[in-house]
């Protein structure tokens, strides 16, 4: 079993990119505390019976970040906001979150256009986009090949081409 | 490069699927485009993180993390799972793994000296083999006999026909695949059952209407079962298409509604429904389809099949 301090050293440098990963994935800042919080005690009961090498730690995070929060998105048969104003209205209290979601009009349109994906393609590409995994370590995170990954990547990219374009903002 | 470029080109440039000169053809353009080029930096910043703050999780999860952390090391202390710590699991009790044992002897000598087979393999055979076939991970030979759990598969050009005796003939044309899941008789009633499952591809199949032989033939879009007919069938992605010269069969689509066929009607099968393609009267397509198929796989065919 990993030290206290491992853990704690492994939370600080992780839980972020992991975080930011299941709040745009989960689209709920609630629902992202308790991923985040399953995925690290995953993580110590892992460790604590199997080894596993410092740059798996990374990997075996967004593998296990990816399942718990494809599976909750199914269980729950989640209905997103249809439109990120509501998402926008419904989260002003949270300052920081806001400014994430709604950074900008573009990321706000993309991520509106995404909700109409499958949850697994969408963490695939939110992976891609947010964490900046490139095709191989999502392909070896998912046990998928290389092609796969690219090949729903690209289908996304094409929705949202199509959707960018109906809204203007690719002319 | 002609006109603007397309959704694929700025796509490909991005994940870097484009060659060599067809991305420096594009390149080039977008540098002459202005309105491609912002279509471009917009499908680029798709896959760029968004801007914003880098948020963190609030504190409170740190904390519950450590606190499971904590809970979980000292669990795993007190069930001795950790070094030096004597463990406390329940013991293994030999007494009750020989009544287990006893028990399991005992059900399987009742199966033996209870049970008989009901059914016996009823052997496939295979009666013509043209171009390329596989049977599994071997070439299908002619006269080659075919087990349940078989999955043929025809190539391009290629054609095969399968046989039970004289009451069964299958033939199938190329690019099909056929797996076969049930070919038995019943030992007491002496009745044959064929199941195959059709996923792709083309077949013209005469199942005896004797009254002694049931078939199912499953598709992706549903199934096709009969105690006897002569059937043309066509599986494609989208649907499945059957038409019925004799005898009779009931169609059911997967998700959907079922129904008994009528001689010399045609019928298409999609995951939803089935549906009659054409009235018996108007049926000139439907027997255009079974009479296609059959100039299609059966021409030339000179083994023992039954099939006119």
């Amino acid at each position: 079993m990993l030290p206290r301090e491992k853990i704690s050293s492994i939370y600080k440098s992780y839980s972020g990119e992991i975080f930011r990963y299941l709040i745009k994935l989960s689209g709920d800042r609630d629902s992202a505390e308790d991923l985040l919080q399953e995925v690290f005690e995953k993580f110590i009961v892992y460790t604590s019976e199997k080894e596993i090498q410092e740059n798996k730690y990374r990997p075996f995070l967004y593998t296990t970040a990816h399942n718990l929060c494809v599976n909750h998105l199914i269980k729950q048969n989640r209905t997103h906001p249809a439109n990120f104003d509501e998402m926008e209205d419904s989260l002003k209290t949270d300052d920081t979150y806001h400014e994430l979601m709604v950074a900008d009009e573009l990321n706000k349109k993309i991520y509106s256009l995404m909700e109409t994906m499958d949850a697994e393609s969408r963490s695939i590409f939110i992976m891609h986009k947010e964490g900046g995994l490139n095709y191989d370590e999502i392909a070896e995170n998912l046990s998928l090949s290389s092609r796969t990954v690219r090949r729903r990547i690209k289908n996304i990219m094409v929705r949202l081409y199509d959707g960018l374009k109906n809204e203007g903002f690719i002319s | 490069m002609k006109g603007h470029a397309k959704a694929k080109d700025l796509i490909g440039l991005i994940q870097g699927r484009s060659n060599a000169r067809r991305a420096s053809l594009i390149e080039s353009h977008l540098s002459a485009c202005p309105e491609c080029r912002a279509a471009y930096e917009i499908m680029k910043k798709t896959v760029t993180p968004a801007k914003g703050k880098s948020i963190k999780p609030a504190g409170a999860v740190y904390t519950r993390v450590m606190a499971f952390y904590n809970s979980y090391a000292t669990r795993k202390t007190t069930n001795g799972t950790m070094p030096g710590i004597v463990s406390t699991k329940p013991k293994f009790r030999f007494s009750y793994a020989m009544v287990i044992a006893s028990g399991a002897c005992a059900g399987i000598l009742a199966v033996f000296i209870i049970w008989h087979p009901q059914y016996d393999t009823a052997p496939l055979q295979a009666s013509r083999v043209t171009g390329h076939v596989s049977a599994d991970r071997h070439t299908l030979q002619k006269g080659q006999q075919i087990s349940p759990g078989v999955l043929l598969t025809s190539g391009e050009n290629s054609k095969f026909s399968i046989i039970h005796g004289r009451i069964m003939k299958l033939i199938a044309g190329p690019h099909t695949r056929i797996a076969i899941t049930r070919s038995h008789i019943d030992r007491k009633t002496g009745k044959v059952f064929f199941e195959m499952i059709i996923d792709k591809g083309s077949i013209i199949a005469v199942f005896d209407n004797a009254g002694n032989l049931e078939y199912t033939l499953k598709t992706p879009h549903g199934k096709i079962s009969s105690s006897g007919s002569k059937i043309a069938m066509k599986v494609d992605p989208s649907q499945t298409r059957v038409m019925v010269k004799n005898g009779s069969a009931n169609i059911s689509a997967t998700g959907g509604n079922s129904m008994n066929t009528e001689e010399g009607s045609g019928y298409s099968i999609t995951s939803n429904e089935v549906t009659t393609t054409l009235e018996p009267s108007e049926d000139e397509d439907n027997n255009t389809l079974y009479d296609r198929t059959v100039n299609e796989l059966i021409e030339e065919d000179d083994d023992d099949g039954v099939i006119d």
